[in-house]
């Protein structure tokens, strides 16, 4: 089945679409079964009931409405550096359930 | 020669969303990417460009006559219509000379690092455009574009001071180790950091005032998303122009809320666009300092987990309609920025997280920037005009952009100062920016001195792994 992952940031525009583009390389690469959202922080409670996986680009601050969601840390996404390590995750996460 | 000169006139005038496609692709091509891959850039670019002229067209359609029935019910001549950052960011990637802001900013950053000026490695691609709007916006009030890029240069210098000045309140902010925030939006602090030692630090009973930033965030629920913040600013704008006339007021509610949900959306194109050159020049930096400890600077939005930045900016709101009315001076109507995050984005680390200080001096950069937006309106429409990105109708008088930042003021007087014009304004605000900056340093020294102290702890280890979310 798809998992449906949610990248969020300020406005849904730069940083989390960069996020996501690159994920969905790497996604690609690894031959997962995943579709992306950006969306902007203000409405993540409102996206999160239909998210499966929460890549947050602030993985250590408020993240309204992400209880209970498996969240990754999108910051290697931006900076470039240790990306590999989320990936696994992400792939154990995707093929796990 | 001159027949080469003709093409590229003749394919200028198609527009940019004709264009920039061709100027993507073969910029693709020069830093190497695949034909296919460079392809698909251009086009995204194109229909990037195409996106945000046909949202911002719909919006003028709904909003720009409630904007002029507006004006003349009340008089308030709000006659410049705020058309957000994405349309401000729009506009400059379409400016003639928009694409040579990346070598610069790059070879400033490699040249800084090299001589331990900064510590700042400036990853973040998108906010070229930043200094792209400020340098077009001087060159459309007479400085030439040579000079216009001279400043450029002294914005992306003082922007990499700026992010090694707020290192450490940024990573004690946000909790990520080796990060730090280079972005136009933190010169907030070169304004108003003298204000928050000086007035703030000394009215009784301000520090003592303590609110849940997170609760309260929570309490505002469904208010902080786009698309209700837009139907009820539609309501007011609609109610003010048309009275309790349904059938004229409901479609200003709609297309206020869609323009605001769309916005964003394809704005997010552009990124998407730029993605694979981003990609390319941080692949280019990083590699030119393997191992060395750095600070990676990034894009505001690692701040976005602060609770502070965001209910202070939906808090603002009802300000910033209030200043716009009775604010002496004013001409901006607030639409696309009225959820003004610029004025929190800065304030924020100043007030260390603190509501109530975010709030007070989120106010004053809101105040500054009405000021500023309405000051270069004129430039920006001549902008938006000149690029071919936008068709602005005749209701509308002026566009702009309500988070412009006073920076762009002094950036404009320093150009014509160095030209030789306006020489008394442009030496007065020279030397008090000047001062600014030097209260500014000396009070962000001691604020990432402090934190030297209790060093250990106070960065948390950023994991990688996995893991159920507390908030």
């Amino acid at each position: 089945m798809t998992k449906r992952i949610i990248v969020a940031c300020g406005s849904g525009v730069a940083s989390s679409t960069m996020v996501m583009t690159r994920l969905r390389d790497l996604c690609r690469q690894r031959h997962l079964d995943v579709e992306f959202e950006v969306v902007d922080f203000r409405s993540l409670p409102s996206h999160m009931a239909r998210a499966d996986i929460f890549v947050s680009i602030a993985p250590h601050g408020d993240n309204p409405g992400a209880a209970g969601k498996p969240m990754l840390n999108g910051v290697p996404f931006l900076t470039g550096v240790g990306m590999e390590p989320v990936m696994d995750e992400l792939e154990r996460l995707v093929k796990g359930g | 020669m001159d027949q080469a000169l003709e093409v590229v006139r003749y394919l200028i005038d198609l527009g940019p969303s004709v264009f920039l496609p061709l100027v993507m692709l073969v910029l693709g091509l020069i830093i190497g990417l695949p034909f296919a891959r460079a392809l698909q850039a251009g086009i995204l670019l194109g229909v990037a460009f195409a996106g945000v002229g046909l949202v911002i067209g719909y919006i003028f359609g709904g909003v720009a006559p409630a904007g002029q029935a507006f004006v003349e019910n009340t008089g308030v001549q709000l006659t410049a219509f705020d058309f957000g950052w994405t349309a401000a960011a729009a506009i400059s990637w379409a400016w003639p000379y928009a694409v040579l802001m990346f070598p610069l900013q790059i070879v400033i950053n490699l040249v800084m690092l090299a001589f331990g000026w900064t510590r700042c490695l400036n990853v973040d691609m998108w906010n070229v455009w930043g200094k792209i709007f400020v340098a077009a916006l001087m060159t459309y009030l007479g400085v030439s574009v040579p000079v216009a890029f001279v400043v450029a240069g002294l914005w992306v210098v003082l922007e990499l001071k700026s992010a090694d000045y707020t290192e450490k309140q940024v990573q004690h902010l946000t909790k990520i180790p080796g990060v730090s925030v280079p972005h136009l939006i933190l010169f907030d602090l070169i304004f108003l950091s003298w204000v928050d030692r000086y007035i703030l630090d000394n009215i009784p009973g301000l520090n003592k005032l303590k609110t849940d930033p997170q609760r309260l965030r929570e309490r505002i629920g469904i208010f902080g998303e786009n698309s209700v913040i837009g139907a009820i600013l539609g309501l007011i704008l609609g109610l003010i122009a048309f009275g309790f006339d349904a059938a004229k007021v409901a479609p200003v509610v709609v297309v206020a809320a869609t323009g605001l949900v769309l916005m964003p959306k394809v704005a997010a194109l552009f990124m998407e666009a730029l993605a694979p050159i981003a990609d390319q020049a941080q692949q280019f930096m990083r590699s030119r300092f393997p191992g060395r400890t750095v600070s990676i600077g990034l894009d505001w939005p690692v701040l976005a987990g602060v609770p502070s930045l965001w209910t202070a900016a939906i808090l603002l709101i009802p300000v910033i309609l209030a200043l716009s009315v009775f604010l002496p001076g004013n001409i901006v109507l607030p639409f696309g920025s009225i959820l003004l995050i610029e004025a929190t984005i800065g304030t924020v680390i100043l007030a260390k997280g603190d509501l109530v200080r975010t709030f007070i001096l989120g106010a004053l950069s809101a105040t500054m920037r009405l000021l500023t937006a309405g000051f270069f309106a004129v430039a920006i429409t001549s902008l938006a005009t000149a690029t071919g990105v936008l068709d602005i109708p005749a209701e509308v008088k002026e566009v702009t952009w309500l988070g412009t930042s006073p920076m762009a003021w002094f950036a404009l007087h320093l150009g014509q100062l160095m030209q030789g014009q306006e020489i008394l304004v442009g030496v007065v605000s020279t030397v008090v920016l000047a001062g600014l900056i030097f209260l500014w340093r000396r009070e962000m020294l001691i604020r990432e001195a402090s934190f030297d102290q209790d060093a250990s702890g106070s960065v948390v280890e950023a994991g990688t792994t996995a893991q159920p979310a507390t908030a």
